[in-house]
């Protein structure tokens, strides 16, 4: 009992080592030029820190199954909401007016 | 009728905890989506508004934020031990490390209220910025940390009331745990806001 309490506190302490750690990487990836992928870099170093801290510090990995099937309901829920709330504007090619700018207009805001 | 066991009682705790948070995330969902659909539809303007936050006070925050998780994790598992001592150190550093996390937001907003960088009035990005897309991705980050901040300030409520009720009893432990649980869900939200408002455009 006495050993599985000092594992525990050493393994959350560990968590967050690596949780700053990621964060450290999240930082220095986001100035090394990628494009998109600078984009994709970062959330994912987010997930993974999400990750840990629903994993170990929520403790799901201890919870029932019930418990993990909530958490995978919600993280499916939201992700309907973004695909069914992103659908018409992530597929919907813009045509452009001839007289429109190609890019939102700059000249008629104040700068 | 029998009692349920204290097992039974920790569960209930924890699912009616997890089903809150579900419910939770579907609140913050559209703040995400919209982010998505704007730095999608606005680029590349959206993309980068993200350079005009800033980005040490945020990085500053994000620590703060992790290590407040990793003392009220702590506090979790030294009340599983019944040692209230602890948990009370504990739950002082997590309730500080919040409060210190409010402050520095606090400042961040004087800094962008001095910068003309408030949504609706006298909005005004440096030059090089394009000013409307600019101003939507103000709106989102204000809404958003926000939003976060009211999360923030019921959970140090929360704290402060497992602080200040301390005790080893089986029940205080099932409260800590469900109040832990909720903490270290406002800490997810930021995990994600931080890289979307502070780091967009920096490579750029």
């Amino acid at each position: 009992m006495k050993i599985d309490f000092q594992q525990s506190v050493q393994r959350i302490i560990a968590i967050w080592l690596a949780l700053v750690a990621l964060l450290a990487m999240t930082v220095a990836g986001a100035f090394i030029p990628m494009g998109i992928g600078n984009t994709v870099l970062s959330l994912g170093l987010a997930t993974a820190k999400a990750a840990l801290v629903v994993v170990f510090y929520m403790e799901l990995r201890h919870s029932s199954v019930f418990l993990r099937v909530i958490a995978a309901v919600s993280v499916f829920a939201i992700s309907l909401l973004f695909i069914l709330g992103g659908l018409d504007f992530f597929t919907r090619i813009t045509y452009l007016a001839p007289w429109q700018h190609a890019v939102p207009s700059l000249s008629s805001q104040s700068q | 009728m029998s009692t349920p066991t204290e097992n039974a009682l920790e569960y209930r705790a924890r699912l009616g905890l997890w089903v809150f948070l579900a419910s939770e995330l579907m609140f913050f969902g559209p703040v995400f989506v919209s982010y998505a659909v704007a730095s999608y539809t606005l680029a590349p303007g959206f993309g980068l508004a993200g350079q005009t936050t800033d980005l040490l006070l945020g990085t500053l925050n994000t620590v703060i934020l992790l290590s407040s998780s990793l003392f009220v994790a702590l506090a979790v598992e030294f009340s599983r031990q019944g040692r209230t001592q602890t948990v009370r150190r504990m739950l002082t550093i997590t309730i500080a490390l919040a409060i210190a996390f409010l402050v520095v937001k606090a400042r961040e907003y004087g800094q962008d209220w001095d910068k003309n960088l408030v949504p609706g009035y006298a909005f005004s990005a440096p030059p090089q910025y394009h000013q409307r897309s600019t101003e939507l991705f103000y709106y989102i980050y204000f809404v958003s940390t926000l939003l976060h901040g009211v999360h923030l300030l019921i959970g140090i409520g929360l704290l402060a009331i497992s602080r200040h009720r301390i005790s080893a009893s089986p029940m205080y432990h099932r409260r800590l745990a469900a109040t832990a649980l909720y903490w270290h869900f406002v800490d997810l939200i930021w995990i994600f806001l931080f890289p979307l408002l502070y780091l967009a455009g920096r490579s750029s």
